[in-house]
């Protein structure tokens, strides 16, 4: 029984992917996880950027550098622009590409462009068209450089390559989604696709319309990509617990592999230190408890609740898939 | 159960003999992995059983850390074509996770058979220019200060901005304003003028490890 749980758990269609900050990672929060991710934001612009860089180059990659187990999937996360217009920051793609080997990861994200409300049809082939060349040329540089084979199965990727490439697909409705994966498909074997602003910028639709939209999106998708990928939802940060259920189905009706972030079980964890709790009085619900609350979480530090909620949220997985099986 | 052997001699002899089926494989199949790897395993254990015996000598202690690469190297390739067929086999994605995986881990154990001076001087080639880091930094530094500087005089949050006459309170919002305008510029310059790097250098140093990617 003990091994078909740990099977079950290994063989997990949804996998959680954890945003840490180098500081974390360094404080041991890589063990025992599936996998993180670390954007360049936190050393890019400041003043021990480069020795920080230059001493993981020099150990042979982040995961030497600090330790971390080699089960564990790293992704490397891009030069992005933020909201605040002041502080957008974006290198040529190709120096990011550069220090990103440096790292040595297991996936590396491709620089995108994301789609602005302000942009018109133009813009928007465009900046699509901006995105598609950029993964074009990140292949190009990979296999220059030996990271990849210039050898190709029959749909496109090569038979040889170090690290796996993150293709963002943008799109403004559900087929343009669908036709950016169908591109990326041919480079990339994890594809992204940003839910984060289905979520939270779509103006004047319910909670429930606007996760309606997000699954839309990811079965056109899916219907595109089917088993062949890793599907990715960048920015589906576990905030609304209650829809696992909705993704595990169709995970499992595609037969797909699904990343998830946690940025709110990270943020729950460190910064309100928060722990994920069933409530007693109503079993159905799961819901974040501060530690002052739960029987025995009392003194636990940051690094305790972030393991114990990640153990409870790959548990909830666990029994979400067996359950709808 | 035999009596066991202590005499080096004796453990070579029996090595030897260990071994030369295995040799006999790889005469017959050039490609073979898995005999291969027993050969390095046995010579692995031959050392190991010396070394219990009498101190390992340099030259016996370097051909025992060269086994044990190749058989890091070996035993990587062999689960890299595992997974391949796995791949070929099914088409999913989870196990082309896997094989990327077992790529990634073979070019690392073949990256390990450089020598540690060439696959350092490889590895620092590699980072981006100090020069764009250092200056990208400095800029950044000044900003923050310049925007100190502006709400400062804006909201009046301390003693020497909050006694400014208005008109240079004006004056000076419309200086240090100015001067951080030019601060982004000279950012986004520097962020555009990066080289992406010389790649003649680059392609001589990867190509020791270029087979790897074949």
């Amino acid at each position: 029984m003990e091994r078909l749980r740990e099977w079950e758990a290994d063989n997990l269609d949804v996998k959680v992917m954890h945003d840490l900050s180098p500081q974390q990672i360094k404080n041991g929060f890589t063990n025992g996880i599936d996998g993180f991710f670390l954007g360049t934001y936190w050393w890019v612009g400041k003043k021990w950027a480069y020795n920080f860089v230059r001493d993981i180059a020099l150990k042979g990659g982040l995961k030497k550098a600090f330790g971390i187990p080699q089960s564990a999937i790293y992704i490397h996360g891009s030069d992005r622009i933020l909201e605040d217009e002041k502080k957008t920051f974006i290198r040529p793609y190709l120096v990011a590409l550069r220090e990103a080997v440096c790292f040595n990861p297991d996936v590396i994200q491709v620089m995108d462009l994301p789609l602005d409300d302000r942009d018109d049809d133009n813009r928007v082939c465009e900046k699509l068209a901006i995105n598609r060349d950029m993964v074009e040329d990140y292949h190009g540089w990979l296999v220059k450089n030996g990271f990849r084979s210039s050898n190709c199965y029959k749909d496109g990727l090569p038979k040889f390559s170090k690290f796996m490439l993150l293709g963002v697909c943008h799109g403004d409705y559900c087929d343009a989604y669908a036709e950016e994966a169908k591109f990326m498909m041919k480079k990339c074997e994890v594809l992204g696709v940003p839910v984060a602003g289905l979520l939270t910028h779509i103006k004047g639709l319910s909670k429930k319309q606007r996760y309606d939209y997000m699954f839309q999106v990811l079965t056109k998708v899916l219907d595109v990509i089917g088993n062949s990928r890793v599907l990715q939802l960048m920015g589906f940060g576990l905030s609304d617990i209650m829809e696992i259920p909705r993704l595990v189905k169709l995970a499992q009706k595609y037969d797909a592999t699904v990343w998830i972030e946690s940025s709110t079980l990270v943020r729950n964890s460190i910064h309100a230190r928060k722990v994920l709790s069933f409530n007693i009085k109503n079993p159905n619900v799961v819901e974040y408890v501060n530690v002052a609350k739960v029987k025995g979480a009392e003194g636990f530090s940051p690094l305790d609740i972030f393991r114990q909620n990640d153990k409870v949220l790959k548990g909830l997985l666990t029994q979400t898939q067996l359950l709808s099986r | 159960m035999g009596e066991e052997i202590t005499e080096p001699r004796e453990i070579l002899k029996r090595t030897r003999i260990e071994v030369m089926p295995y040799l006999r494989e790889i005469a017959e199949h050039s490609r073979a992995i898995i005999p291969r790897m027993e050969i390095s395993k046995r010579w692995m254990d031959y050392y190991e059983a010396v070394s219990k015996v009498r101190p390992l000598t340099a030259s016996e202690r370097r051909k025992l850390e060269e086994h044990r690469k190749a058989y890091d190297v070996l035993a990587s390739r062999l689960e890299v074509y595992r997974a391949a067929g796995r791949y070929a086999r099914t088409k999913k994605s989870e196990d082309l996770v896997a094989l990327r995986q077992a790529q990634s881990r073979y070019y690392e154990a073949k990256a390990t058979t450089l020598p540690p001076e060439k696959a350092r001087e490889v590895r620092e080639k590699m980072v981006p220019l100090k020069e764009a880091y250092d200056e990208l930094a400095a800029t950044e530094s000044e900003i923050g200060e310049k925007c100190k500087r502006y709400k400062a005089v804006k909201y009046k949050s301390t003693f020497e901005t909050a006694l400014m006459e208005p008109l240079r309170r004006e004056a000076e919002l419309k200086r240090v304003g100015a001067r951080i305008r030019d601060l982004y510029v000279r950012k986004h310059e520097i962020t555009q003028n990066l080289k992406a790097f010389e790649m003649s250098d680059l392609l001589r140093s990867y190509g020791e490890v270029k087979g790897v990617g074949g």
